[in-house]
């Protein structure tokens, strides 16, 4: 773990034994057992994707968020958690620079994308923004056909030959497991497709553009328990060619997707490791409250 | 699902940021241009305008002579005009504003009907004001001729003399100048000089409605276009013109307007109404009641509904609750929506153009049956004249409307601040 | 002790007949609420009766057909000999007049209302909001005093500066020549269409600009987030998401346009002509009918009650426009319900 660090004093995590593993493999927290150990073996050669380093931001004069410091691996799913109002939010939307179009909102610190720092003001945002996709809470297709949605974000960035956009519209729906719905009404408006299609019509949209990190904020909170698993599934599938930040306040959604979990409290991140580490083992007491539900 | 990382294709685009940066100078420089207008109109206005400006343009009355040339019977007018127009238009406004907005029908049929009302207003409010203008002749002026003769003109002035020795001559005024004595054409006896000593008594009179025995039997009936001495011109129903010498009329009678009192007086009353205050003013009405109704609504649903149900779970009818409740809340509302639609009247001018309205009125309204002169119509008097100097005029003149526009915008924003507050 | 009776306690309930005299008090001003209601109602009527009627009596008048009124297309009425009532120089003069104002209040109104929506910051905004509603405010006279005395001696002054250059474009042929060439007349379509255009500008710009505003945040944020300028989302999402209520605030505008009656008064003049040329002087609609009510005609004569079949002309084709225009607005309005 030596590529993670956090603000509280770092004890060495408990290794859960072979012979305990193997009695609670069926249930969810044996399935988090294996999990971690799996990714303990794979993470010594990850490589890191976005790195958040001393990061404070305010809204006007209230501060958002305390030196925030923390490293997304990339092709990992990494969830931000934390009770309503503690800002994982506002950080998932200072990774795309969204918070540029809020009035009072500014930060110091860096978050850098690759090795550049994408809050720099001269970084390209509608480059980032191509880079780093974001996914909202509540499904936010336009008013156009389903093709051109997803053929949107694509068309703004170059200029796409007819043969060749079709592909990349097919792609990107079979991306999001969306293509089998939809394939015979690809000129119907969008509105017209459930609350669960429509979110992943949004995710389509997103990784049309072909960005390398997609934010997720709460993906799956406005819609139904049948298509929140559905979008589970895609995100754990999604895992393979994107790096996946996801904001979520059910933790079960968090243990059942993420990798590595960060916990915000009040504006600081208290926690952070693998997720069946925090889940399991949580250091912090306050990540212990949380994740046991004893507020939140 | 596929395994391959989805890659952008196609060639890139170039020279996005510098649409983005292109569109913002298109929409500064609309928007600018859009200022720039009306900041080039006030300049204009000004520039003209300033010349005539000043305290004695407000106190004379419009003459032939630029100099001399004032707004004060315009003023008058307007001030009249708008009184008439606010007195008819708010109630039945806020009646119907209340209609609409707190009798919401349960039924179907009842809800059909409202919407109808509905739609009706949304018409109302889109009807040219000129149209308004043609309803308030035929409605108002002439009341479609019901009283009186469709044909006629709105009226003719005569004046009814009756001398010292007891007899009565009826007559158009020809001339008054040539004092001391009278000019009257009699239309049965032809021109008559009368000596101003010998008048005991004169009486202004409206007359509607021209009769001529001729001394061949035939009848016109019509009204005047033209009078001599040697020849008069009168205007027929549906032809032009009949032009006869008075020595061929063995007799003569002329319909009167129903009349009460005397024109000079405060308490005078007509009917057909004429091109009067009350025709010009009931016709503003019109114009402004659907912006009254519509800005009414607004106000009361402004009142938040718990209100509305506290008062009726008090044990108020329906109609308790609105007067006590509802009514008092929505005022200032209603009255920043008044006094509004009042100072859209007093710059309208298309309604008031009634056959009939004279713009060389040389009083202030005597009574609501005068005829009226008005701000705007002045203005357009002046303004399509095709010497310079009643430009400036007309300039000045649309100074002084502009300044009073000004006024009740201010004092409609000075009431809506001031009663902003307590609702909340 | 003071006992409690009828006339001091103040929760006994009134009388039986104070309690009848409140309810028949309360019936009344119902009665005189909904007839006010109904009277509106009553208007629109009479104004579709009295058009009617007086039309039908305009067309029993000899002189005037049915057939001529819609089919002619000369206008002469007040040229001695036989008038002409053909009504199309009037159509085609409103038509020209509301092109006109519509080629500066459409383009012109919906940029702002983009630039107001999407772009310019709260002061700014705050700042013209105002001066929109006073471009608004001000009486149609003083628009049409504007186009006479300024908006004309300027454009006359445009075409002499571009006259200047007739000599370098001599080769062209004559007849072109002479419609390029030509001066503004001293009354004409396209001062009193500019002036028109000023004045409904600030109708477009409003509606569309509520249109714009309605359209919900998250839209623009899921543009944003596929990188988008903020002209993509501007143009490509916000503008047709709001297409209805823009289409809504044309609608209105041009009703405005067609029913303006000062400001052509003053400023288009008074020949009744079938011209595409908005350099020339025409008759509208409402001009003519302006004249006759002002001027001299007989009353019950021929040209009296032409003013009231171009009224009913008029007013039907500013119904139809407001109708659909408030048809589209609800539309508008329900769709992000």
């Amino acid at each position: 773990m030596t590529h993670l660090m956090t603000h509280t004093p770092t004890t060495s995590p408990q290794t859960q034994s072979d012979g305990a593993a193997a009695s609670r493999a069926s249930s969810p927290l044996g399935r988090l057992a294996e999990q971690a150990a799996v990714q303990r073996g794979a993470d010594e050669a990850s490589e890191i994707a976005i790195e958040i380093r001393d990061f404070d931001c305010w809204y006007g004069d209230f501060q958002a968020l305390h030196g925030i410091t923390l490293d997304v691996v990339k092709s990992r799913v990494t969830a931000l958690i934390g009770p309503s109002g503690c800002g994982k939010s506002t950080l998932l939307r200072w990774m795309n620079r969204m918070n540029d179009m809020v009035r009072g909102a500014r930060c110091a610190g860096v978050i850098s994308l690759h090795g550049t720092n994408l809050l720099d003001s001269r970084q390209d945002v509608v480059d980032l923004r191509r880079r780093v996709g974001m996914v909202f809470q509540k499904p936010n297709p336009f008013p156009k056909s389903i093709y051109d949605n997803v053929a949107f974000g694509p068309r703004l960035h170059s200029r796409i030959g007819r043969r060749d956009l079709d592909e990349l519209v097919e792609r990107s729906l079979r991306g999001a497991a969306l293509w089998d719905e939809v394939k015979d009404r690809l000129h119907k408006s969008a509105l017209g497709l459930s609350g669960g299609q429509q979110q992943r019509l949004c995710i389509a949209r997103a990784i049309a553009v072909g960005p390398e990190v997609l934010l997720m904020d709460e993906p799956a909170s406005a819609l139904d328990p049948k298509s929140t698993l559905r979008i589970e599934e895609l995100i754990r599938e999604l895992r393979k060619n994107y790096t996946i930040v996801i904001v979520t306040h059910n933790m079960q959604q968090a243990a059942r997707v993420s990798d590595t979990t960060a916990f915000f409290f009040e504006g600081k991140l208290i926690e952070t490791g693998p997720t069946a580490e925090m889940f399991m083992n949580p250091r912090s007491r306050q990540t212990e409250d949380y994740v046991l539900g004893r507020f939140g | 699902m596929s395994d391959q990382h989805v890659t952008a294709v196609g060639r890139p685009r170039r020279g996005r940021r510098l649409k983005d940066r292109v569109f913002l100078g298109i929409c500064i420089v609309a928007t600018t241009l859009s200022v720039l207008a009306l900041a080039i109109l006030l300049y204009s206005i000004l520039r003209d305008g300033m010349k005539y400006l000043n305290w004695d343009f407000l106190t004379s009355y419009p003459s032939r002579k630029p100099e001399k040339s004032g707004l004060k019977s315009a003023l008058w007018g307007s001030v009249w005009l708008v009184c008439v127009a606010a007195i008819a238009a708010i109630p039945l406004g806020v009646a119907t504003a209340i209609v609409l907005e707190e009798f919401k029908p349960r039924q179907r049929i009842s809800r059909w009907v409202h919407t109808f009302i509905e739609i009706n207003i949304g018409n109302l409010a889109g009807v040219p004001s000129i149209v308004y203008g043609v309803i308030g002749l035929t409605v108002f002026a002439r009341m479609f001729g019901l009283v009186g003769a469709a044909n006629a003109t709105m009226y003719d002035e005569m004046a009814v003399i009756t001398t010292q020795s007891g007899e009565t001559i009826k007559g158009v005024v020809m001339s008054e100048e040539d004092a001391p004595r009278l000019e009257l054409i009699d239309p049965a006896k032809g021109a008559v000089t009368v000596e101003l000593a010998d008048i005991q008594r004169r009486r202004d009179i409206h007359v509607r409605e021209h009769r001529f025995t001729l001394l061949d039997g035939t009848y016109i009936t019509g009204s005047f276009r033209k009078v001599t001495p040697e020849q008069i011109t009168l205007r027929l129903g549906n032809e032009d013109e009949v032009l006869f010498e008075p020595s061929r009329v063995a007799s003569y009678t002329t319909q009167d307007f129903i009349q009460f009192g005397k024109p000079e007086s405060f308490f005078y009353f007509q009917l057909p109404l004429g091109p009067s205050i009350l025709a010009g003013g009931l016709t503003l009405g019109l114009v402004i009641l659907p912006i009254v109704i519509i800005a009414s609504r607004e106000a009361l649903r402004a009142v938040p509904g718990s209100l509305r149900e506290g008062a009726m779970a008090l044990g108020c009818t329906r109609w308790q609750a609105i007067q006590r409740i509802v009514l008092p809340a929505s005022i200032p509302g209603i009255m920043t929506g008044s006094i509004l639609a009042m100072s859209r009247a007093i710059g309208e001018a298309a309604p008031l153009l009634m056959a009939g309205a004279f713009l060389f009125i040389l009083t202030t309204p005597n009574n609501f049956f005068d005829s009226f002169a008005a701000l705007p119509l002045q203005i357009f008097n002046w303004a399509g004249r095709p010497q310079e100097e009643f430009h400036k005029l007309a300039a000045s003149g649309i100074i002084v409307l502009l300044a009073v526009l000004l006024a009740f915008n201010t004092v409609a924003i000075i009431i809506r601040q001031a009663f902003q507050k307590p609702l909340q | 002790m003071t006992m409690l009776n009828a006339s001091t306690d103040p929760l006994k309930h009134a009388s039986e007949t104070q309690k009848r005299m409140r309810r028949l008090v309360e019936r009344c001003i119902l009665f005189f609420l909904f007839s006010s209601a109904a009277l509106t109602v009553l208007i629109t009527f009479a104004i579709i009766g009295v058009l009617l009627t007086e039309s039908w009596r305009f067309f029993q008048i000899p002189g005037a057909s049915f057939g001529e009124f819609f089919l002619s297309r000369e206008w002469n009425p007040l040229l001695g000999g036989t008038p002409r009532y053909g009504v199309w120089p009037l159509i085609a003069g409103t038509a020209l007049v509301t092109a006109v104002a519509a080629c500066v209040s459409l383009p012109f109104g919906l940029i702002t209302a983009v630039y107001l929506s999407e772009y310019a910051p709260r002061r700014v905004r705050n700042a013209l909001k105002p001066v929109l509603e006073l471009l608004a405010g001000i009486p149609t006279v003083v628009y049409g005093y504007f186009a006479l005395t300024t908006i004309t001696p300027a454009l006359q002054q445009l075409q002499a500066w571009v006259n200047t250059a007739q000599k370098t474009f001599s080769f062209l042929p004559q007849g072109l020549q002479d419609v390029i060439f030509r001066q503004v007349d001293s009354y004409n379509a396209l001062s009193a269409g500019l002036a028109i255009g000023i004045m409904t500008l600030p109708i477009v710009c409003s509606v569309s600009e509520d249109a714009l505003q309605a359209v919900p945040r998250s839209l623009r944020e899921g543009a944003y987030a596929v990188g988008g300028t903020r002209f993509d989302v501007s143009v490509k999402v916000v503008i047709p998401s709001a297409l209805s209520g823009i289409v809504a605030s044309y609608l209105l505008a041009i009703a405005r346009a067609v029913g303006e009656t000062m400001i052509v008064a003053l400023a288009a003049g008074g020949l009744a002509q079938l011209t595409i040329d908005p350099r020339n002087q025409v008759q509208t609609m409402t001009g003519w009918m302006a004249q006759i009510m002002f001027g001299d005609a007989a009353a019950g004569g021929l040209e009296y009650y032409s003013s009231y079949v171009v009224g009913a002309t008029l007013f039907f084709v500013t119904l139809v426009l407001t109708v659909i225009g408030h048809l589209v607005l609800l539309r508008y309005r329900e769709e992000y319900k």
